[in-house]
């Protein structure tokens, strides 16, 4: 509570740190804030012209043209917003090692502002999707709706596995060198360029271990078939969400006054 | 309360042999450790008052820098505690957070905002950190383009925009040009006075010599010496010289000043002493007198190179001037064991009004790092005063040429004329001469005698006081022509009343003591009565007829509540009176007492105007008073404010100071005025006289 109290505090300095961050991004460019916008829209214009148009992806089961790329965008997207807030957060303290030592400030606004920074980033972004699948007549109408309860669950876990990186990431800076390869691989292991059945069957039973593979999943359902998502898939990663935030916590509440002396 | 109490702190940082030594000790189950402890500070306790200002030395590594970071909160203790009280704000690193891309007003509320201000505390101060940074338009381009004096300037202004409770300053003083620097200093000079406790740590000497109340010497992460600033910062001197361990003392002097010697002791100063032109021993300098300093040295070993250092250094440790046998290119060389040398230093005491001590050293070069024989720290504590000089400030004496140019009707004044001024001044040193007669004082109810100042020369002294064998004592006491005590009683006018005798003699009144008013304060009790007894009274003015006393210039009444009455009686005499000292009541003791208001009508009329109370009694019904209710404040001049604390209770009495409203006009005389600077300068009444000084 004591924390949250001074989280509440510190709120202007997350707001205007957020506001900082945004506007650094695109200081000095010709194009400013546009940019925010131009990226993603080109993204999505790859992902969606190209996979229809040019190569002519098709997802197996259906026959609308642009039911791959939405399939890649449900999962590319949403994926981007778990590993920004990972990567982020996992070298956050390190980053901010000279402010952490000399002023005394309530370090959770750190990966508040983390946290924020990406989810306006992919609120941009994800806004662009939605305007082009309503424009296409894909969008998928009240089933929309599950996308709330998804997106908590997706970065309750994120910035729990990027706390317990980022205090970990102090102590063993092997964390900071190997996790660029990591989630490299976790991305591939994850099924959001290929669907979950072109595996074999051996092979998806692993890949279903994987907590990002029932999310995504979930996203994928909601976007590409309007479908809800299967709810109790998902009790698998929120549980895993809920006891990664309370390990970051406890790992942070434990040691952060031993990172400081490490810094 | 403290703002600021360290206890018992220590702090050990973790040491493994290896990283994996951490991880195994992270993972591995049984929880043995596998680090070990660095202690870096240990067992530090002070307490810090607010408004104190504490002042941190050691050589690097001594564990400063991590007391104050333990302090600022972000990094924790490994034992003991910390308590603030209040907003903790720390200068340790200015323009940390700065954002170079961005504009100095957007940087300033982040660093607010950092420091924990809410937009709206920054919003109000924002002119005043635009103003007192000084950057002008530069507020509205990015930090980038700023000189790194500029930065600091911002930062500067942003940590200081709100007044902290206790505000700790890390080497962070040196920033920007010697103008800011003066500004930077005064605000932090300011926000002591309004209460903010300030830690300083800075090897810059004279920062903590002119600021702290207090320091503490670090080392080794210990408290090695805690006191006032000068005794421990030539401590630390010794310790940044000594480092191989050889012998450094430090003794009390009997004025309670700190002297410290340190030296391996080849050659050692056996004897410093201050002498005049003539060559005899003084302990008080003139400003401006020439004198001699005579240091005796005596070689213990043979030294092929010997140099003596000397120099004057003021009350706060600060060097005034001083220089080296080096420097005047008389260093001594192949000195043999038991020889002994006598230097002879001659000067002026171009100092100025205040305490001095003699610092000399031998060492074996220019610099005490190259080898250091002996060194003394206040070794002799002279006194200056100005006997000839016009009154000046300062730590120096230079004569000072004022010409005055005045344009208007008048043709222009070459010089403004000081000689009389000067003249008056000397004067007050050898009164008598040309104030043509003594000075009067009357003290009337002088039980427990008079003050000091009265019974030296220049002075006569009537006391009065009712009670026979108080006077018997009295006269015991002062055996002097000038001191009379006179054992009547007066009151308005001659006849017999009754004299209500209390528990506490001082307390008896010709007016009975309200009987109600010790069950409601103890304290009172001291006016209960015990006793009465009849006894003859007079008037002032009929005693000083009978008497022949013409003239009186001073009168202290302290009569219990018979006050009005007494000066009712001395009509006459207080035309002549230029000063008066009463106790009044301003809520009865006794019953139908007359109160200031009386007192204050009557001498109004009588040509006197109030000018001071003091000593303003309260009495609480709890006896003496246990806890401060509030704060108090003496205005003057409407700038300059002081703050006193406030404690409960009912204004009983206080002294009155009462001047004759001639003294403020032209005097009658020249003798007459003579008196009074010499009256008031006893009184201590400074600012009279500079009123009477100012009037020629």
């Amino acid at each position: 509570m004591k924390r949250i109290n001074a989280l509440w505090t510190y709120r202007h300095f997350v707001l205007s740190s957020i506001q900082r961050e945004f506007q650094s991004k695109y200081r000095n460019t010709l194009l400013g804030a546009s940019w925010a916008v131009i990226n993603p829209l080109l993204m999505i214009t790859l992902y969606t012209v190209i996979f229809s148009q040019v190569m002519h992806a098709r997802l197996q089961g259906t026959s609308e043209n642009f039911a791959y790329s939405i399939y890649l965008c449900a999962g590319i997207l949403s994926w981007g917003l778990f590993s920004e807030i990972t990567s982020r957060a996992q070298t956050v303290f390190l980053e901010n090692a000279n402010l952490l030592k000399k002023i005394n400030f309530p370090r959770l606004t750190l990966p508040v502002i983390v946290i924020s920074n990406a989810a306006i980033n992919f609120a941009i972004v994800f806004g662009l999707f939605s305007l082009f699948l309503l424009v296409s007549g894909y969008f998928p109408g009240i089933v929309y709706l599950a996308l709330a309860p998804l997106l908590a669950i997706l970065i309750a876990m994120a910035i729990g596995i990027g706390i317990t990186l980022g205090i970990l990431n102090v102590f063993f800076r092997d964390i900071g060198q190997s996790f660029g390869v990591i989630i490299q691989f976790w991305f591939w292991l994850t099924p959001i360029v290929y669907p979950v059945d072109i595996l074999p069957p051996q092979i998806q039973a692993i890949v279903n271990l994987n907590p990002m593979t029932p999310l995504l999943a979930g996203f994928q359902t909601t976007l590409v078939f309007g479908q809800w998502p299967n709810w109790e898939a998902q009790l698998y990663p929120a549980l895993l969400a809920l006891f990664l935030c309370g390990f970051g916590l406890h790992l942070f509440r434990r040691h952060a006054a031993e990172m400081i002396d490490e810094l | 309360m403290s703002a600021l109490c360290i206890d018992r702190l220590s702090k050990a940082y973790r040491l493994y042999p290896n990283r994996w030594a951490r991880l195994a000790e992270w993972l591995l189950p049984g929880g043995k450790p596998r680090h070990e402890l660095k202690w870096v500070l240990h067992d530090i306790s002070f307490t810090v008052q607010p408004g104190e200002a504490l002042g941190i030395v050691g050589l690097n590594g001594a564990g400063k820098s991590t007391l104050l970071k333990m302090i600022t909160g972000t990094t924790q203790p490994t034992t003991g505690s910390i308590t603030t009280s209040g907003r903790v704000a720390a200068l340790l690193e200015l323009g940390l957070g700065f954002h170079p891309e961005f504009t100095g007003r957007q940087n300033a509320f982040i660093a607010g905002q950092l420091l924990g201000y809410n937009n709206e505390e920054i919003k109000r101060s924002m002119a005043q950190i635009e103003e007192f940074a000084q950057i002008g338009d530069y507020i509205d381009q990015p930090v980038r383009i700023y000189s790194s004096g500029m930065q600091m300037r911002l930062a500067f202004s942003v940590a200081t925009a709100i007044r902290p409770d206790v505000l700790i300053i890390d080497e962070a003083l040196s920033v920007g040009d010697a103008y800011f620097q003066h500004k930077s200093f005064e605000r932090i000079r300011e926000f002591q006075k309004l209460g903010t406790t300030l830690l300083i740590v800075s090897h810059d000497k004279a920062a903590i010599l002119s600021i702290c109340n207090r320091a503490i010497l670090l080392n080794d992460g210990k408290i090695a010496m805690q006191g006032k600033p000068e005794a421990v910062l030539d401590y630390y001197n010794a310790i940044q010289t000594e480092r191989q361990g050889r012998q450094i003392t430090c003794n009390a002097l009997p004025d309670g000043q700190m002297q410290t010697q340190s030296g391996s002791g080849e050659a050692r100063i056996t004897k410093i002493s201050l002498l005049n032109a003539e060559n005899e021993p003084i302990t008080t300098v003139y400003v401006g007198q020439p004198i001699q300093i005579r240091i005796v040295v005596t070689i213990n070993q043979d030294i092929d190179s010997l140099v003596l250092g000397c120099g004057v250094k003021d009350r706060f440790g600060q060097m005034v001037f001083g220089t080296n046998t080096y420097h005047t290119n008389q260093i001594l060389c192949d000195l043999k064991r038991n020889e002994t040398c006598v230097y002879t230093i001659s000067c002026l005491a171009n100092l100025g009004v205040g305490s001095y001590s003699i610092h000399a050293s031998l060492v074996r070069s220019h610099s005490h790092i190259d080898k250091n024989y002996h060194w003394i720290d206040n070794a002799s504590i002279f006194e200056v005063i100005n006997l000839d000089k016009v009154e000046f400030v300062g730590t120096l004496w230079n004569e000072m040429h004022f010409q005055i140019e005045k344009s208007g009707m008048q043709p222009a004044l070459k010089h403004a004329e000081p000689a009389l001024v000067i003249e008056k001044q000397a004067s007050t040193d050898n009164l008598g001469e040309k104030s043509n007669r003594e000075i009067v004082i009357v003290d009337i109810g002088c039980r427990w005698g008079f003050a000091e100042k009265f019974t030296r020369g220049g002075y006569r002294v009537y006391g009065f006081d009712p009670d026979t064998e108080e006077c018997n004592t009295l006269s015991r006491r002062y055996q002097s022509n000038s001191v009379s005590i006179v054992p009547v009683a007066l009151a308005e006018g001659d006849g017999t009343r009754t004299l209500h005798v209390t528990q506490e003699p001082a307390c008896s009144s010709l007016l009975r003591p309200d009987p109600k008013l010790t069950e409601v304060y103890p304290a009172l009790s001291c006016a209960r009565q015990v006793s009465s007894i009849e006894i003859e009274t007079t008037s002032l003015d009929a005693w000083a007829r009978r008497s022949g006393v013409p003239c009186i210039d001073f009168i202290k009444i302290d009569t219990q509540g018979s006050e009005l009455e007494i000066l009712k009686g001395a009509t006459i005499t207080l035309q002549g009176v230029r000063c008066l000292e009463v106790e009044v009541e301003f809520n009865p003791i006794y019953l139908d007492q007359p109160l200031f208001s009386d007192v204050d009508q009557f001498l109004r009329k009588a040509g006197f105007i109030l000018w001071k109370l003091t000593n303003q009694v309260h009495y609480s019904k709890e006896g003496a008073p246990e806890t401060q209710i509030g704060e108090d404040a003496i205005f003057y001049d409407e700038k300059q404010q002081i703050k006193h604390p406030l404690y409960g209770g009912q204004l009983y009495w206080a002294n009155a100071h009462y001047i004759n409203s001639d003294v403020l006009s032209t005097p009658d005389s020249e003798a007459q005025q003579l008196r009074d600077i010499t009256l008031f300068t006893t009184l201590g009444m400074p600012d009279v006289v500079s009123h009477l000084v100012g009037v020629t």
